[in-house]
């Protein structure tokens, strides 16, 4: 099977990076799909906190780092890596991937390459989507508006949004539904993935005792979000068709 | 009785989309029938203005609200404890559409299945079209809760109920609550007030034959409570058989 590299980066921070990980380590999870990640907010690694036993805090910048997550794509069993790029890195990230000859072995067919471009509410993620799009010409290229903290998209006329989401050949959006503050927190402050949470188990698999609306709410919202996956057919990126 | 043999912990959501028709008067028969034999009985009450359920029964009632999630965690969460404490929902009108609309984005009706309690909406059949709609709405919206008429005669005389209000299966059988006498009313309206109380303890100022219409109109009203309580237990036993034989 051949290995899936997914990017999921913004050059904003706050925009909910880390969350839309989370949300797919959950959805890959669910379907037996053996995924690991990488948190490249080193050294502190929010990802790791939720997802410690697959998720691994590396210095996306660094050579050793770069060869601990692309050197091993070949034999590592999880067959999907994710890659929560740290704010403002996601361009560099580009960069340097395309320099270590990573975008040409995806080219090849060798390695499927997806990008989660999670977008910010202001026109600056616009311009991110044009300095993006010469990186992803053989990438499935998500482009993410992420409504978890009841984001409005106001800065944006949607001719010039169509404008730069049609730069990028085969540019898929999705759309994340918000999701309750108190929910959010929860889960947050419970440091377990959103699956867990749901489960009623704290990180160390035992009864939890979380609110029973606040589980139901986040139940209902993961199941929107994989929705959406599923609506763009996000398992075919590691199994082949 | 039939709560003890199935073991579930019985839920009852009294329900109309419109105001005065009798509502909170069957909640209170309701949390007194389970307190006369002896089963432990909650109410939950969505004041909207006194005499409310909480004032009527004030021991055995919590205020309720749904407009925040602090309001909605204290409500099902609440509700969703398999305590073999009946619980019973005096739903006001004002918040009858978030309720249920809550209820079915956080799945609430199948985890209260996994927990052995049964949810059933007691929908007061009113005899107009917004009644009507609301009721087939919420068949709609949430196929799993048991919805149960009530056929109110104190507001429903005459109409086709039957016509208006079908029941989706058999556990969902219409219940019918007699009309309470004109002249009855005043001994029952003053809170606190309990069935149970009133029952054991006639105030000393009634006549015995309005004491004795009283507890016959109870009586009357009891009976099919129980009826529901032994459709849902045969629901419970038909559906373990039909497991069993697949």
């Amino acid at each position: 099977m051949k290995p899936a590299v997914i990017l999921i980066g913004a050059d904003k921070g706050g925009v909910g990076k880390t969350t839309v990980t989370r949300t797919l380590l959950d959805y890959f999870v669910a379907h037996n799909v053996p995924t690991r990640a990488f948190d490249t907010e080193s050294p502190r690694g929010t990802l790791k906190r939720f997802h410690p036993d697959v998720t691994e805090v590396v210095d996306v910048t660094t050579i050793p780092d770069q060869m601990k997550i692309f050197d091993t794509l070949a034999e590592a069993d999880a067959k999907v890596t994710l890659i929560d790029v740290r704010a403002g890195l996601l361009s560099a990230t580009l960069h340097a991937l395309r320099d270590i000859g990573f975008l040409d072995i995806v080219k090849k067919g060798q390695v499927t390459f997806a990008v989660f471009h999670i977008l910010g509410p202001s026109i600056a993620s616009l311009d991110e989507i044009a300095e993006t799009a010469e990186f992803v010409t053989d990438a499935k290229y998500f482009l993410v508006k992420n409504h978890i903290n009841n984001t409005t998209f106001f800065e944006w006329d949607p001719a010039t949004y169509d404008s730069y989401f049609h730069r990028v050949k085969n540019a898929v959006e999705i759309s994340i539904p918000h999701l309750n503050e108190m929910a959010c927190e929860q889960v947050e402050l419970a440091s377990v993935p959103f699956l867990t949470f749901v489960a009623n188990k704290n990180a160390g698999g035992d009864t939890a005792s979380y609110s029973f609306v606040l589980r139901g709410y986040v139940r209902h919202w993961l199941g929107n979000v994989w929705a959406e996956y599923d609506r763009v057919k996000l398992t075919e990126i590691s199994v082949p068709k | 009785m039939a709560a003890r043999v199935n073991n579930r912990t019985p839920l009852y959501i009294l329900c109309s989309p419109q105001p005065r028709v009798g509502r909170t008067l069957i909640a209170r028969l309701l949390i007194d029938f389970f307190l006369m034999e002896d089963r432990p009985a909650a109410g939950f009450d969505f004041v909207v203005e006194p005499p409310a359920l909480i004032d009527f029964l004030p021991h055995h009632t919590v205020q309720a609200s749904i407009a925040s999630i602090e309001g909605q965690m204290a409500l099902f969460d609440g509700l969703i404890m398999p305590d073999h404490t009946a619980k019973v929902v005096d739903l006001a009108p004002a918040s009858f559409q978030q309720f249920f609309s809550v209820m079915a984005e956080i799945g609430f009706v199948e985890d209260a299945h996994q927990r052995g309690i049964e949810p059933v909406a007691l929908f007061i059949a009113a005899p107009d079209p917004a009644s009507q709609r609301a009721y087939a709405e919420l068949q709609r919206a949430l196929p799993e809760l048991v919805l149960v008429p009530v056929y109110n005669e104190a507001i429903a005389r005459g109409q086709r109920a039957r016509q208006n209000f079908p029941p989706a299966r058999t556990v969902s059988l219409p219940i019918q609550i007699p009309a309470l006498a004109p002249h009855l009313h005043r001994y029952l309206e003053r809170p606190p007030f309990s069935f149970a109380d009133f029952r054991s303890r006639p105030p000393h100022n009634i006549p015995l034959d309005t004491y004795m219409e009283l507890l016959r109109w109870m009586r009357r009203a009891f009976v099919e409570f129980r009826e529901l309580e032994l459709r849902l237990l045969l629901g419970d036993v038909r559906a373990s058989l039909l497991r069993g034989a697949s």
